[in-house]
């Protein structure tokens, strides 16, 4: 896990950078603690819908 | 989303870094969510607060890398950056390098350095490779 800031909030982060791990995301995950997250990460910009 | 079984904020964050949108993730939902010219997304609780413009940054972490010997003592440090030439590049350095101090002539000079920039060279062009 990554630690992050966004804006003034901080997270840990896990990383999905590949694609299985892009599009398995948060699926099935049933809690979130409030300082956690996913970072999905893109080699260049790109126009997302899901 | 589908199979999505918590309601999130879906953060949409460009090139620069910067956050672009913030847009809600549904539990189950068909409904699709889209944004243009994303290079990260972020997904964390609902009402997260977070905001257009708002900045990702990557917190700076201290990784180190230890080598060790076959009994598990540290040998040796790494903090990234550092240059590793192999075993034969080495001895041949060496060689040159005891030639050049016990002659002192410009052409082992010029032969040890010669050797020592086109070894930086071949190690600064060539593809890093993982195992």
């Amino acid at each position: 896990m990554e630690k992050i800031k966004i804006g003034e909030k901080e997270y840990k982060v896990s990383i999905a950078s590949t694609d299985k791990q892009k599009e398995k995301g948060l699926q099935n995950v049933t809690e979130l603690p409030e300082d956690e997250g996913m970072l999905f990460v893109f080699d260049e910009p790109e126009n997302i819908d899901f | 989303m589908k199979d999505t079984k918590i309601p999130l904020d879906i953060i949409f964050i460009d090139e620069n870094l910067k956050v672009i949108s913030v847009k809600q993730g549904v539990p189950e939902s068909e409904e699709l969510i889209s944004e243009d010219n994303v290079q990260y997304v972020l997904e964390v609780n609902l009402n997260s607060g977070i905001k257009p413009n708002d900045e990702l940054d990557f917190e700076k972490t201290e990784k180190e890398m230890y080598m060790l010997d076959s009994k598990g003592n540290v040998q040796m440090t790494l903090q990234g950056g550092e240059r590793i030439f192999s075993r034969s590049s080495t001895k041949v350095l060496i060689k040159k390098a005891k030639k050049a101090a016990s002659l002192q002539t410009d052409s082992s000079y010029k032969s040890l350095g010669k050797y020592a920039i086109n070894e930086i060279n071949a190690q600064d062009n060539r593809d890093p490779e993982y195992v």
